[in-house]
């Protein structure tokens, strides 16, 4: 095996054993980012030489015999809206173009904190609002899996060097799917963990009720032992629970699924999704039972028929609110105009991206008297009886097993201008964002056309490690994603899991 | 007919926190260099999240105790959406539908009446910036450009909501000085509305005929307590002028210009529907479970009705506990000339006309002021005590008011240190008197002296030249006997 | 209740904004908005009788910050790097005062 196709797991083992040196892996890492990036685009910064230089102090710590960290010496990639101190933050928008920070995301300090090597920035769809990654001040990201389809979005970079073997890990946020699809896109293993679970601290907002930082790699073990790092309270943010948090890795070491209860969803007519997104879904009931668990179907009916709704109207809102803040005073982009208005048009007029602007006025007019009181107002309540909605099945069920996404990668350019089709795409992971529950993006291997195939797990709130141990039994009998080798013939999953 | 007048007050008030309500930045902001209390948080850098202050709750909390109202367990936060330079954020954190504090009143009293006004609710959010606007040579058309400093921004405030249960301007002016009476033993905000720690915006309208409520109009920018009063008396007439003629009130919001006395309105854009309000989610609600309300009421200092009450038990007449209460410093300051053993009246009357001339005089508060407590006890029990005549006692106190002097050396100074003048100092006195005055002499012992008006004066300048310090009945019995009458 | 927008909201709405619509995109964005308020009706077709708002639950909440001052020590550069700071102040276009 390449270095680069090691686990993080892994990774951090070798580097404390001296098996190879942090340099060597963020060197192998940073040959593969050298190797494909110009074609896969996942990247907006590169960081190589303060990676080098992470790297190399984490060797000379192990040398002396100092603690170094879970992560010592995994490199890893953030999505460019997580702030880095002194690392530009672009957010993939115009606005924040030039944008270097002063301070670090609390989830980068935790991720440098366990020795872990910080490559570089990805590339998203300008301030995540969008699930293609075609967004972009730097243009699209290819998926490497198939290059002439998109990695999914708006954590599209961070899916797709996963995939390609740039890191074993990478940093996402998750607002109504950003993660998991992705991951679901290019063939990796993503979570977006319970709301409140880890640190919102320096990521830059989307929807403030929503965005969570979510994890990506090729492993479940892999997702457990970054979770171990990120996931703890935090003084910088209120709406991160300051509870005692389980041993994640601990959970994964779960050997079968015996006395798990889990539920299939089974509340949409299998037209409305691909046959064999479809067929990877009872796949995956059909591996729990041979595991042990009891599966049962289960239905969603107010989350699957009012999700959508709700999150746009929840996220639009937000949006518009969040990116209020850029008005080219302090930071950012800035134009000057004759009056404050004209300078305020100006900047954001010219510095935010079409889609941006769409967003910011839809979001504008629902907060507006009148439009409140029809849509936002009951919104609030809608989105509390998805919770009820919930909760009362957890007391059926340990997990849910939805798809992730009803349609596999989709070609390049292909903008979905139906509105109805283009809101279905969300239909299975914005319920679970709505009720803040742990959701996991499994790969289930590819299809014949080497295409990504995928189930979502959904837990119960706060039990993110449970839910961790039973994607992990799954994965042992699926197999882990192979590195995908982008452009190259033979790409292949690692075979066992193939649908 | 006169219509009836209802008046509802939202006030204001900074409170006396040491940092901003969602960041560590200092509140200290007066005087300080433009944009130095600032910080990512408050300059809405991108992924920095609001972080409550635990004294702004504590603080509200107190002040919601003070005025009876119900302190909530749960409360959150909102968003007030506009965008203007002074706001960072484009948005103000403020409560809006489950306020920290709910319910309440005030008893106030105006012309001997008291009245009571009931409050809807006090809630917790953030102040603004402020904006400069420069001008240029002191030529009117001033610079192309405003200039904005976010020292403010974000300064805790309480508003406290009242009911619309104000009737007379006077009512209104009374029930704000009540309330930063109230702030101030609390010592929730200092309630200076010069330096705009306490402001004040006034919802007032005429009732109908038929009773029903008028339109209602806002007016801001009512910046002392004589502003409030005018502000409020000019928008009464010029209501009841536009119904007069016929007109419609319309519904708006006024600004108070004091140079001219009179409101203008703003242009109707800014109305509360067009701030887009909607709930903060980057905040974790407010719990004050019952246990922690149970420990703000045990830390509640004396409120001034009780301390009211507890002076009222010395004595003191209502005019008296009235000018005591007044201020907490004052009262304290007079409680510790009591405690200190002189007698509750007499140390009032003390308090009340010398004290407080004294402060007048020097243009100072009694924080500020250097006679101890226990120095005006003294000097107050000496007079009581005939020690010193209460003359001599006020000329003491404007010395040690003035000097850093101890009372004993003040009293030596005055010449009463050898204690009272009696037997033969006063006799020599006397005698000096007598030769002085040879006429006056004279005229008494001729047996002009009808009314007693020439030795009375004869016992004045006795008096005087003793400084205060003779007896007056011993001092009239010796004049007597030098003149051999 | 659906609702819809018309040129005019539109435009009302984008300048509540901050943001500038050209005239030949208006009907673009005023269609994009019907599109989204007329998905988005949806909401209010639950009987949501008696359901609160929705509003995070939290295991343990988190402290409430302590009263006590720090200094931010990269303001300085902060400032200088800030788009419209200027001297001590953040300047922007004249502000004329209303009253």
């Amino acid at each position: 095996m390449e270095l680069y196709e090691l686990s993080a797991k892994e990774t951090a083992e070798g580097v404390k054993s001296k098996k190879f040196s942090a340099e060597d892996a963020t060197r192998a890492c940073l040959d593969r980012i050298d190797k494909f990036d110009a074609k896969v685009n996942a990247l907006i910064t590169l960081t190589a030489e303060d990676a080098i230089a992470k790297a190399r102090a984490v060797d000379e710590k192990i040398s002396k015999g100092e603690e170094t960290g879970p992560l010592a010496g995994v490199p890893y990639l953030a999505k460019d809206n997580f702030c880095t101190s002194g690392v530009r933050t672009t957010c993939s928008s115009k606005i924040l173009e030039a944008w270097v920070p002063t301070y670090n995301a609390s989830a980068i300090n935790y991720m440098n904190d366990s020795g872990a090597v910080l490559l570089g920035k990805t590339n998203l769809d300008e301030f995540a609002m969008g699930s293609s990654t075609e967004n972009s001040i730097i243009g699209p990201t290819k998926n490497p899996r198939d290059m002439n389809r998109v990695p999914g979005g708006s954590s599209g970079g961070s899916a797709a060097s996963v995939a390609a073997g740039y890191a074993p890990l990478a940093l996402g946020t998750d607002t109504g799917g950003s993660v998991r699809q992705p991951a679901a896109f290019c063939g990796v293993q993503g979570m977006k963990p319970s709301y409140g679970q880890v640190s919102r601290y320096g990521i830059i907002a989307y929807a403030s009720s929503l965005d969570q930082v979510s994890p990506l790699a090729r492993t479940v073990e892999d997702i457990a032992v970054v979770m171990e790092s990120l996931a703890r309270p935090d003084s910088h943010d209120t709406t991160c629970d300051a509870y005692d948090r389980p041993k994640f890795t601990d959970a994964i070491s779960l050997e079968d699924l015996k006395g798990k209860r889990i539920g299939v969803f089974e509340g949409f007519e299998s037209s409305q999704m691909d046959a064999e997104l479809y067929g990877s879904l009872r796949k995956a009931a059909e591996l729990c039972e041979a595991s042990g668990a009891t599966v049962e179907p289960m239905d969603l009916p107010i989350a699957v028929k009012y999700g959508v709704a709700t999150y746009y109207v929840t996220a639009l809102a937000d949006a518009s609110s969040k990116l209020a803040c850029y008005d080219g005073m302090r930071y950012g982009a800035h134009i000057d105009g004759k009056s404050l208005n004209e300078m305020y048009v100006n900047t954001r007029t010219a510095s935010f991206g079409e889609e941006v602007r769409r967003r910011i006025i839809l979001g504008t007019c629902l907060l507006t008297e009148g439009f409140y009181q029809n849509y936002y107002g009951p919104a609030l309540k809608v989105r509390q009886k998805m919770v009820d909605e919930f909760d009362e099945l957890f007391e059926k069920f340990d997990a849910y097993i939805l798809p992730t996404s009803p349609s596999l990668p989709y070609l390049l350019g292909m903008k979905e201008t139906d509105p109805n089709r283009l809101y279905l795409g969300d239909i299975f992971t914005v319920p679970i964002s709505l009720g803040g529950l742990p959701g996991i993006s499994l790969s289930m291997g590819l299809n014949g056309e080497g295409l990504p195939l995928s189930v979502q797990l959904v837990g119960q709130r706060y039990f993110d490690a449970e839910l961790l141990g039973i994607a992990a039994v799954l994965e042992r009998a699926i197999g882990r994603p192979a590195v995908a080798n982008p452009g190259l013939p033979g790409t292949s999953n690692s075979g066992k899991g193939a649908a | 007919m006169a219509r009836p007048i209802v008046i509802g007050l939202e006030v204001h008030l900074q409170l006396n926190t040491k940092t901003k309500l969602f960041c560590s930045c200092s509140t200290d902001y007066i005087g300080r260099t433009p944009n130095t209390n600032v910080c990512p948080i408050c300059l809405a850098v991108p992924g920095t999240l609001p972080l409550l202050n635990d004294s702004a709750v504590a603080l509200a909390s107190r002040m919601g105790i003070g005025l009876r109202c119900k302190i909530q367990n749960y409360s959150t936060f909102g968003r007030k959406n506009y965008f203007y330079a002074d706001l960072a954020k484009a948005y103000q954190i403020t409560q809006y539908e489950l306020p920290v504090a709910t319910g309440g009143y005030l008893e106030i009293e105006v012309n001997g009446e008291t009245k009571v006004v009931r409050l809807h609710h006090l809630h917790l959010e953030e102040d603004a910036g402020k904006l400069v606007h420069p001008t240029t040579d002191g030529r009117l058309t001033g610079a192309a450009y405003s200039l904005v400093d976010y020292n403010r921004g974000g300064v805790p405030l309480t508003e406290v909501v009242s009911e619309p249960d104000m009737s007379s301007p006077a009512e209104a002016k009374e029930y704000v000085s009540r309330l930063r009476q109230l702030a101030r033993y609390l010592d929730v905000s200092d309630g200076e509305m010069e330096s705009g720690s306490l402001r004040v915006d006034a919802n007032i309208s005429l009732s109908k005929p038929d009773g029903s409520l008028g339109t209602r109009v806002e007016i801001k920018n009512m910046n002392s307590f004589k502003s409030i009063e005018r502000a409020l008396e000019y928008e009464i007439s010029r209501q009841n002028k536009v119904l007069d003629s016929g007109g419609r009130i319309v519904q708006e919001t006024r600004l108070w210009d004091d140079a001219e006395g009179v409101t203008r309105s703003m242009r109707n854009k800014e109305t509360a529907s067009d701030y887009r309000y909607y709930p903060e989610m980057d905040l974790a609600p407010v719990v004050i479970d019952d246990s922690e309300i149970e420990d703000f009421r045990r830390r509640m200092p004396e409120l001034p009705w009780e301390k009211r009450e507890r002076f009222a038990a010395f004595g003191l007449t209502k005019e008296e506990i009235s000018i005591l209460t007044e201020q907490r410093e004052l009262a304290r300051y007079y409680e510790d000339v009591v405690s200190a053993g002189a007698p509750p009246a007499r140390a009032a009357n003390w308090v009340r006309m010398e004290v407080l001339r004294v402060l007048n005089e020097l243009g100072i508060d009694i924080t500020g002021f250097k006679v101890k407590p226990g120095a005006l006890a003294e000097l107050v029990k000496k007079v009581e005590a005939k020690e010193l005549s209460n003359t001599l006692g006020k000329e003491i106190l404007d010395v040690l008011a003035r000097e850093d002097i101890s009372l004993a050396d003040a009293v030596k100074r005055s010449g009463a240190s050898a204690g009272r003048l009696t037997g033969a100092s006063l006799d020599e006195i006397i005698k000096k008197i007598v030769s002085a005055n040879p006429d006056v002499v004279e005229t008494i012992k001729n047996g002009e002296d009808k009314k007693g008006g020439k030795i009375k004066f004869l016992q004045g300048l006795v008096m005087k030249e003793a400084r205060g310090q003779a007896d007056p009945k011993e001092a009239a019995e010796s004049l007597a006997k030098n003149l051999d009458l | 209740m659906k609702m819809t927008v018309d040129r005019e909201i539109t435009l009302r709405m984008a300048k509540a904004a901050q943001l500038h619509i050209e005239p030949e995109q208006v009907g673009r964005m005023m269609d994009s908005i019907n599109d989204i308020l007329d998905f988005c009706a949806l909401v209010g077709d639950l009987d949501c009788e008696g359901t609160p708002d929705f509003m995070w639950k939290m295991k343990k909440l988190p402290a409430r910050r302590p009263d006590a001052p720090k200094d931010w020590p990269e303001r300085e550069l902060f400032e200088s790097k800030a788009p419209a700071f200027e001297g001590e102040f953040f300047k922007v276009p004249r502000i004329i005062v209303e009253g």
